[in-house]
């Protein structure tokens, strides 16, 4: 019983997470649009920032700091890890050591 | 022997690399951390450091690698004495060469590519929860590791869509760390940019004594407006399936991700294993087996996570209660200093 009440409870849980984020991206469209188009960084370094926001965060939070000497070894781990594209790693590299 | 060669190569390696050039730097990184875990009363604990090695090498050529070193103490039973092992291995050390962005060659040791909690989520710095899931050892047979040649690339890759391969072959071997099974195998996704959803499926098919099939499906998914992360995997084989569903959320909306609230996540995993057929030495419970964790992780400045969860397991052997708690520490620094 209660091993069944539990199984429940944290499916529920992530139920609720799922309708959760699903009413809320549909409820933010322009909140979201605003926020992008109030960036400053435009052209590759732009999409670099949107290659960061899209793909590295898939599998984990962004390092706090990034010493520009260790950014194109990174970078260059992620493509083989992220199966990044050679104009993704380009962008990347252009908005992580401008 | 091994090690001494393989201490020689990374040398070699390294010096190579920084002849290229001064701006393909060598790094260091990984993570350190101290893990505490109480299971139905017996206690745990893991000094581990886990480093990973990057040496570019020219343009296209990337040698990387990951060891993990861990002290495990443990205790038999409840209030027995604690006794010690040191446990060092080898997770992957490849070479990879970037031919295009729809293949990328590696050849060496490598982290099995099903589903994506192995290759993806196994450090300790990066997993949300200390205890891997259940159904891991589900097509990753036999260690997790293989020994062979990897390629993976980017088949097609729009704003709307990405869609990517993986493929593999790993031999046999029985060298001293460097353990693997013989197995082939494959995994295929797809990556919707625009809202962060990613579906893919994995199979694996083991080669060696017993020859067997695994297959697998994963999601992710993270939106946009939302700080959280939803992932799940489901795994198949002949000894069992199961699967498991997590959430993450992130408190970054009470005053952004560096606010006292907002250095908060909460997560939550419900998993679930059916044994099938009786089996040893797959790693996989010898019962059915289900799971409920609750944890909390807090990210403190300068890359230092602190982890605390609690889960209940049930089994028909018996329900017992889990407690981790656990610090870690990422670094990252390039190998050696000057140069711009």
């Amino acid at each position: 019983m209660m091993k069944t009440l539990l199984a429940f409870a944290g499916l529920s849980a992530c139920l609720c997470f799922c309708l959760f984020a699903a009413a809320q991206s549909r409820s933010r469209p322009a909140q979201r649009k605003a926020a992008s188009s109030s960036s400053h960084v435009t052209g590759e370094a732009g999409r670099g920032e949107e290659v960061f926001r899209t793909n590295c965060s898939r599998c984990h939070n962004a390092p706090q700091e990034l010493s520009p000497r260790v950014v194109r070894a990174v970078v260059r781990q992620m493509r083989v890890r992220a199966i990044l594209t050679e104009k993704d790693e380009q962008a990347l590299l252009k908005f992580l050591a401008p | 022997m091994a090690w001494r060669l393989m201490r020689i190569a990374l040398l070699a390696l390294v010096c190579q690399a920084g002849a290229h050039a001064q701006s393909d730097v060598p790094i260091l990184s990984g993570g350190a951390g101290f893990l505490g875990s109480t299971r139905g009363g017996t206690n745990l604990f893991q000094p581990v450091v886990a480093p990973v090695l990057a040496v570019p090498i020219g343009d296209r050529w990337l040698f990387e690698s990951r060891a993990d070193l861990r002290e495990v103490i443990s205790q038999r039973a409840p209030g027995s004495a604690y006794s010690t092992r040191f446990f060092p291995t080898l997770e992957y050390a490849q070479l990879d060469y970037n031919a295009a962005s729809w293949l990328t060659i590696s050849v060496g040791r490598f982290l099995i590519p099903f589903n994506m909690y192995n290759d993806r989520f196994s450090a300790i710095w990066i997993r949300n929860l200390a205890d891997a899931p259940i159904i891991l050892p589900i097509g990753t047979y036999t260690n997790g590791y293989g020994d062979g040649a990897m390629l993976r690339g980017s088949l097609v890759s729009t704003k709307t869509y990405q869609l990517y391969y993986t493929a593999y072959f790993s031999s046999l071997s029985t060298i001293d760390k460097l353990e693997s099974g013989r197995s082939a195998g494959a995994r295929a996704g797809v990556f919707f940019p625009k809202i962060r959803l990613e579906l893919g499926s994995s199979y694996q098919r083991l080669l060696q004594n017993q020859q067997m099939d695994s297959y697998g499906a994963y999601l992710s998914w993270l939106p946009y407006s939302v700080p959280v992360a939803i992932r799940g995997e489901y795994a198949h084989s002949p000894h069992g399936h199961g699967y498991w569903l997590e959430t993450a959320y992130r408190f970054s909306r009470f005053g952004g991700q560096d606010s006292l609230l907002g250095r908060l996540q909460a997560v939550g995993r419900v998993q679930q294993f059916f044994r099938l057929r009786p089996g040893t030495g797959d790693f996989l419970p010898q019962t059915d087996m289900q799971r409920v964790d609750f944890g909390w992780n807090y990210f403190l400045p300068h890359e230092v996570r602190l982890n605390a969860s609690y889960g209940r397991q049930f089994a028909p052997t018996g329900n017992v209660n889990v407690w981790d708690f656990g610090v870690t520490y990422r670094f990252l620094f390039p190998l050696y200093p000057g140069g711009k």
